[in-house]
């Protein structure tokens, strides 16, 4: 398996906290992982991107146009992003579907056949009262995205390994949400 | 499990704790900060015996680790590229006085700058000091040298560099795990004058000693596992006849043993490059260099014989190429193929890699695929940059904001840290390096003095920053007679780097209790005559000693005014603003004209394009209270108190992440 997924969102969104989830998923399946985060001065507010290679590489980051999967938790940083997507790649991104994506990137999208899976992980926080569960629920709707490289099961049981236990119960729901959005969007789309 | 996701940097630390390094120190800095913390978490897993320190500043990190090295202990020290400038001095001595047991110094690169005010190379350093310098590539075989380091520092009786860059130390791999060797070494300090206060007599004798050693380490370097040769082309990929031709050119070249291109490279971008050929399937040797100096000049020589011309890939510098006796067939950041600043990020490599591969004949001249045109629909969307600012709640805003305010004409000589945002607020003139905010205000004030002038001037420093390099600084400036207001910004912390303890408290780097070095002390020692503490989120009493220090610098007795604006950090304790949260509100009456903006810069403050009013994003806000005097129109106003479901409700958010 060789899987490049870019992750980009802002300071304290839990970005790298998503990163040590997928990663630990690609070593429960036996496979290598490299990649490269943002952290220090960039981290206080500013834009953040993690780069998660899968399988036997040892080169840590992704080129433009390379990215199998984009998972952005701020619609800002997912456009941001969108140059590092190959053809035929999958955004997956954190916003109120009908918002997004703006008609003016459109055509790019279309020329190199880009999915946009859109799910409002901030709602879904929101509803459980806990603005920090987006991260989780937008895992749990990417294990619904066609090709994602991992099951739900591998998925939830890494965020239960990497995060404290405190939260468990927290980001069980949230993931769960998160799935049941994504079910959601197999089940209406034409 | 033996196999573990790892941070780069934690892997460094595995690699010191595999290795049974005794003593650790070193100072924070991204992005060197995490690996002594990991020492310390697997000092505790693993209950050894292991002496470890955040020290004041790097030379004493390196001097303390020195001491330990010549008493028989294994020694590691940490710190960025940055903080090797300031331990230097005991660094260039030590390559001539040696070690005893292995002293290995752990110094993490930042190409492309991304938290740091240069791109400096720190294997040029090495070549400079005359120190064997190791390039790891990944956290992997960061960990390995680490290994290689410490067993060459120990029989060459040298210390050993362990080049560490950004991509590496803050690359996350997983990584096989060793065990853990738990030192029996005992402290042994035996008396040796002629090494350890070697007298400028002998110092030319210890030269020839290193020069010695060096010859013998290069020798030892030709055959390491470090230097290795990668072969790109795969053979059983048959399907066009440009390939086709491949295989017969590699046959040939089999005979010949001449590749019309070879690559040289070292660290991440050899990782980059190599995936680039794999990718492009462009048959094109690469000999992958991890020991920059001593280089392994006839390993090299054998190799470019083999190339007719041979491309340089390393970053940040040209530290390889610059090594190289007879550049004429070279490519690289010397000739200008390679670009001389900036880092190698994988894109920045492709375009040159497929180019040279092109031009040799090595790869079909077929278009490319080009990338849709992102940037003309990105551009047309007008995202805001988003760069870095301070955060909502920080004190160092309220103080800032404050400065400004009182002395909008001064000039602000500030330092490195979190408060260098300060930059947002205008209320950053100058940033050179760890204590120059106050030399620099020193500085300017002698300058202003020679054309009879003064100038009104606030220098602001971190309270790290101020007891790293800050005190010296104010020594002299209070000895010479300079007349400026200093501001320290004390949050109780070194905020940037991840919180980690400062001398002006008791913890410890590994929680134990120490003995505080108080920095009003360390202030009045210094000889300054006004000397006040204030919390900066009381804002007129903060600019009422303002004005009471200016006052003091203009004094026929006066001088240096000296005020800790003592507000811990957001991020480290929150609960000063928990114990009185002020919830506000933009009323309707806003005017959209973003005085509050741009005076107080918060992230919590946003402008709604759609009402042209501004409002408060209570995602981030903290209920600080502190942008109400923003608005000189009074329309941040403070709302209705929170019930004790909200604010139960704030509480428990403390700490942010689920993670």
């Amino acid at each position: 398996m060789q899987h490049a997924i870019l992750l980009a969102g802002i300071g304290g969104q839990g970005v790298l906290f998503a990163h040590n989830v997928l990663a630990e998923c690609a070593l429960a399946q036996g496979f290598n992982v490299t990649g490269a985060e943002t952290h220090g001065m960039s981290q206080r507010g500013g834009a953040v991107v993690s780069h998660l290679k899968i399988g036997d590489t040892s080169a840590p980051m992704i080129r433009r146009g390379t990215a199998d999967f984009v998972i952005a938790f701020d619609a800002m940083e997912a456009y941001r992003a969108l140059p590092f997507l190959k053809r035929g790649g999958t955004l997956i991104v954190n916003v109120a579907p009908e918002t997004f994506p703006d008609a003016r990137v459109q055509p790019q999208l279309d020329a190199w056949n880009i999915a946009v899976r859109a799910c409002d992980a901030d709602g879904i926080a929101r509803k459980l009262e806990r603005a920090s569960a987006a991260n989780v629920a937008l895992l749990g709707f990417a294990t619904t995205c066609e090709n994602f490289p991992f099951a739900a099961d591998i998925v939830r049981a890494a965020v239960t390994r990497v995060a404290h236990p405190r939260y468990a119960a927290l980001n069980e729901q949230a993931f769960e949400e998160g799935m049941k959005a994504g079910e959601l969007r197999l089940e209406t789309r034409d | 499990m033996n196999n573990q996701v790892l941070l780069g940097n934690e892997a460094i630390a595995r690699g010191l704790v595999e290795a049974g390094v005794d003593v650790v120190t070193g100072y924070p800095g991204t992005p060197s900060s995490e690996i002594i913390p990991e020492v310390i978490a697997l000092k505790k897993e693993f209950a050894l015996n292991t002496y470890v320190e955040w020290s004041v500043n790097e030379k004493v990190a390196f001097e303390v680790a020195l001491a330990a090295s010549w008493a028989r202990k294994r020694a590691a020290v940490t710190m960025k590229q940055v903080g090797l400038n300031v331990a230097s001095d005991p660094l260039l001595n030590a390559a001539y006085s040696g070690v005893m047991a292995g002293l290995v110094l752990v110094v993490c690169d930042d190409p492309g700058a991304y938290s740091s005010q240069t791109e400096q190379d720190t294997r040029l350093f090495a070549l400079f000091a005359k120190i064997p310098v190791f390039d790891p590539a990944t956290p992997r075989q960061a960990k390995e040298m680490i290994h290689a380091a410490f067993e060459l520092s120990e029989k060459y009786r040298i210390p050993v560099i362990l080049r560490s860059s950004l991509r590496v130390s803050h690359a996350r791999q997983n990584v096989l795990l060793d065990p853990v060797i738990r030192s029996t070494r005992q402290a042994n300090f035996v008396k040796d004058p002629s090494h350890w206060a070697a007298t400028p007599r002998l110092r030319v004798q210890l030269h020839h000693e290193l020069n010695d050693k060096l010859a013998r380490i290069e020798q030892e370097f030709e055959t390491s596992e470090f230097n290795f040769e990668i072969q790109n082309l795969e053979l059983e990929i048959q399907n066009s006849e440009f390939e086709i031709q491949q295989i017969e050119n590699h046959k040939s070249k089999i005979i010949n043993q001449k590749s019309p291109l070879g690559v040289l490279a070292a660290g991440v971008p050899a990782a980059t490059a190599q995936e680039l050929l794999e990718e492009l399937g462009a048959d094109i040797p690469v000999l992958h260099i991890g020991t920059v100096y001593p280089l392994p000049q006839k390993r090299i020589a054998k190799f470019l014989a083999r190339c007719e011309r041979v491309l340089v890939l390393e970053e940040p510098d040209a530290a390889i190429e610059t090594q190289l006796p007879d550049r004429r067939a070279i490519l690289g950041r010397l000739d200008g193929t390679v670009p001389n600043a900036g880092e190698l990020t994988p894109d920045v490599l492709e375009s040159i890699l497929a180019r040279l591969a092109r031009e040799a004949g090595l790869l079909p001249e077929t278009a490319k695929e080009t990338l849709p045109a992102w940037n003309s629909a990105l551009d047309s969307l007008k995202l805001p940059p988003r760069g870095p600012r301070l955060c909502p709640g920080c004190g160092h805003r309220s103080a800032f904001y404050t400065i400004r305010r009182t002395f909008p004409g001064a000039f602000y000589t500030s330092d490195i840290g979190c408060y260098t945002l300060g930059i947002n607020l205008r209320a950053v003139d100058t940033v050179v390096d760890m204590g120059a905010a106050i030399t620099i205000a020193s500085g300017l004030y002698q300058a202003y003095r020679l054309d009879n002038k003064t100038k009104p001037i606030v220098a602001t420093i971190g309270d790290s920053t101020f007891i790293h390099s800050g005190v010296t600084g104010l020594a002299n400036a209070v000895h010479t007679g300079a007349r400026f207001i200093l501001v320290i910004l004390d949050n109780s912390t070194t905020a940037m780097t991840g919180f980690q303890p400062t001398a002006d408290e008791t913890r410890l780097a590994d929680g134990t209790e120490g003995t505080r070095v108080g920095i009003p002390d360390l202030v009045r020692a210094c000889g300054v005559k006004f000397l006040r503490t204030a919390d900066p989120y009381e804002l007129d009493a903060f600019q009422h000693i303002l004005k009471q220090a200016e006052e003091f610098t203009h004094a026929p007795d006066g001088g240096i005014a000296v005020i800790i604006a003592e507000r811990p950090c957001v991020l480290n304790d929150r609960s000063p603003i928990d114990a009185h949260p002020i919830r506000v509100e933009v009323t309707d009456e806003c005017d959209g004209c973003k005085y509050c903006l741009v005076a107080f810069e918060c992230p919590a403050l946003v402008m709604n394009v759609k009402t042209n009013k501004v409002e408060i994003d209570h995602k981030t806000c903290v209920d600080c209270g502190q942008c109400i005097d923003s608005c000189y129109k009074g329309f941040i106003v403070e709302s209705k108190p929170m019930t004790i479901l909200e604010l139960a409700e704030k509480v428990g958010s403390e700490n942010g992440q689920v993670a």
